[in-house]
């Protein structure tokens, strides 16, 4: 086990300053004032290797290539991500609208569904009290006079438990509910009849059509956006093929694409420490093409 | 008068090249500071090789007793909407999780409702806020746990995970399934041994106008190096390069801010 000091110690050692110290910058501003030019200032030049690719004319023609690749790329239903987007975002904001209309009729409807649901369970709860004291009469009159209806019932009975008792063991919740259901009808149970009479006893509220609209469109706005972020993944890929490269360096590119066009914005590109001067001639020819993606 | 605490000793952080010689260890002292009730903050600058050469690490660390956490998704026009300056009322706000494109990647759950299913990553961890007010933090991408629990009123994931357990790194940060010496500027997020949620960012610092937004920084493992040092049990990067930002009101209620060249769709806010 490492433990981060270790690591740290491991990575870490001391290092000399690489920046220009503040006497050259005295200096190179000196000469900027005697000859009018910007002194060409130390620095470490943005390294490249496999991963960051520099954004000569040829790559960031195939990173625009990628980037067009990746807005049309189509997921499911044939749409867009952006499409896809926008309907979830559509979707979202109009079930935030609904709510926002009827937050106090929501907050009313939620305590009066709370106080209904108690009371469901204390209704549910006496019906399967009475249904195990009927139970325990039943299996009482067992004893004495033998009857082919008890015979069936005790068969009934046994194999729904043996059933439940193997299901239970294997884990198998279909299997359980299935025998759970056996039992119950031997026993001459109806779940959903209890439940039925239970709810109509404590007066559960009707769902109103806007909260059900409401509710109906956020889940519509959230599976609209996992089937948009799957579409950005799928372009992600989609992007990496057409830009001919491996998916890392495309998000490498793209980011400092990104990057190079928000700087631009703020008027400094990073004063030559984040792109070549080889990247700032071939960003900037490109720009207006770059800002249909990221402006 | 901004009031100051204690000071913590962390090993520091004059970080070279992953694979530069071992000099010595140094330490540095974290002169924590007071935001708004609950925060701390602090920076400290480290010096380092290469892209590293001059780094600043702005600090955080936020009692979850204190503050309210919300998570916030902002989507504007299909386009992510979020920066620091959209909380300005906050004790404390950054990017959370790590995006696709334009949407996050992985869990997101806002105000009980799963918005976002799960990602797939063992390299992953997730903050979850439960109803309460407690954090919880879950190394690894099992969350299902915790799907469905009308207790969760907020979670998101990231990665890659940095510290696990009890302050372990990853075997898979260590046997060369990430990156190792690639630096950008990194935002984590961690939660050290008193349960409190500890923020690291890193800035570019040099007398350049606009500098700090630079996307450079430290590597992956110097970022958990630096996560353990401040005491985290568990740790994970939020998304970094350009995304990274944070903010931090002072005790006297002014903001500090360390922003971001790119608006996110997701962000954590503390007031």
């Amino acid at each position: 086990m490492l433990r981060p000091l270790l690591l740290l110690m491991l990575i870490v050692s001391v290092a000399q300053a690489q920046l220009p110290s503040i006497r050259r910058k005295a200096k190179e501003a000196g000469t900027a004032a005697v000859t009018g030019q910007p002194a060409q200032p130390h620095r470490p030049p943005p390294k490249f290797d496999n991963t960051i690719f520099e954004l000569n004319p040829q790559v960031v023609a195939r990173l625009i290539a990628g980037l067009e690749a990746r807005s049309t790329a189509r997921g499911a239903g044939g749409l867009t991500a952006g499409e896809l987007r926008k309907r979830s975002t559509a979707a979202s904001d109009e079930a935030a609208s609904l709510n926002n209309q009827h937050s106090d009729d929501r907050a009313k409807w939620v305590s009066a569904n709370e106080a209904a649901e108690s009371c469901l369970n204390d209704e549910l709860g006496k019906m399967e009290q009475q249904h195990g004291q009927e139970m325990q009469q039943r299996m009482m009159g067992m004893t004495g006079v033998n009857t082919a209806e008890k015979q069936k019932f005790m068969q009934d009975y046994s194999a729904a438990a043996q059933e439940l008792q193997q299901a239970t063991m294997a884990n198998d919740t279909a299997a359980i509910r299935r025998a759970q259901e056996k039992m119950y009808k031997a026993m001459g149970i109806d779940p959903r009849a209890d439940t039925t009479k239970a709810r109509a006893a404590c007066r559960a509220p009707a769902v109103p059509a806007w909260m059900r609209r409401a509710d109906s469109l956020a889940a519509l706005g959230d599976t609209l956006a996992v089937r948009a972020r799957d579409a950005e993944s799928a372009g992600n890929a989609a992007a990496a093929h057409a830009a001919e490269m491996t998916p890392p360096q495309f998000a490498m590119a793209a980011e400092r694409a990104e990057g190079f066009v928000a700087l631009k914005s703020s008027g400094n590109v990073g004063s030559g420490y984040v792109f070549s001067p080889t990247e700032e001639q071939a960003l900037t020819a490109r720009l207006t093409d770059l800002k249909k993606y990221f402006g | 008068m901004i009031g100051r605490t204690a000071g913590s000793v962390i090993a520091v952080a004059l970080f070279a090249a992953a694979a530069g010689p071992i000099e010595h260890e140094a330490t540095a002292r974290v002169t924590w500071q007071r935001g708004q009730a609950g925060v701390e903050w602090a920076t400290l600058p480290i010096r380092g090789q290469s892209a590293a050469a001059a780094v600043r690490l702005v600090l955080a660390r936020v009692d979850p007793r204190l503050v309210t956490f919300d998570l916030v998704w902002d989507v504007e026009n299909d386009r992510p909407a979020w920066t620091v300056d959209r909380a300005p009322d906050a004790a404390l706000s950054l990017n959370a999780g790590m995006f696709v494109q334009q949407l996050p990647w992985g869990w997101v759950v806002m105000n009980g409702r799963e918005r976002l299913p799960p990602g797939i990553g063992p390299l992953s961890s997730a903050l979850i806020g439960l109803g309460d007010g407690r954090l919880v933090w879950v190394d690894g991408d099992d969350v299902s746990a915790w799907r469905g629990r009308t207790d969760v009123r907020f979670a998101f994931q990231s990665y890659p995970t940095l510290l696990t357990g009890n302050g372990e790194v990853p075997v898979a940060l260590r046997d060369g399934e990430i990156n190792e010496t690639h630096r950008d500027a990194r935002l984590a997020l961690g939660i050290d041994r008193e349960g409190r949620l500890l923020i690291a960012l890193t800035r570019f610092d040099v007398a350049i106008p606009g500098a700090d937004r630079l996307p450079f920084g430290l590597t992956v493992p110097e970022m958990a190096a630096v996560m353990g040092s401040l005491g985290a049990r568990q740790a994970m990067l939020l998304d970094g390069g350009i995304s990274a930002q944070l903010a931090i009101a002072d005790s006297a209620g002014t903001t500090r801010a360390w922003k971001g060249l790119r608006k996110v769709p997701l962000a954590l806010v503390a007031r």
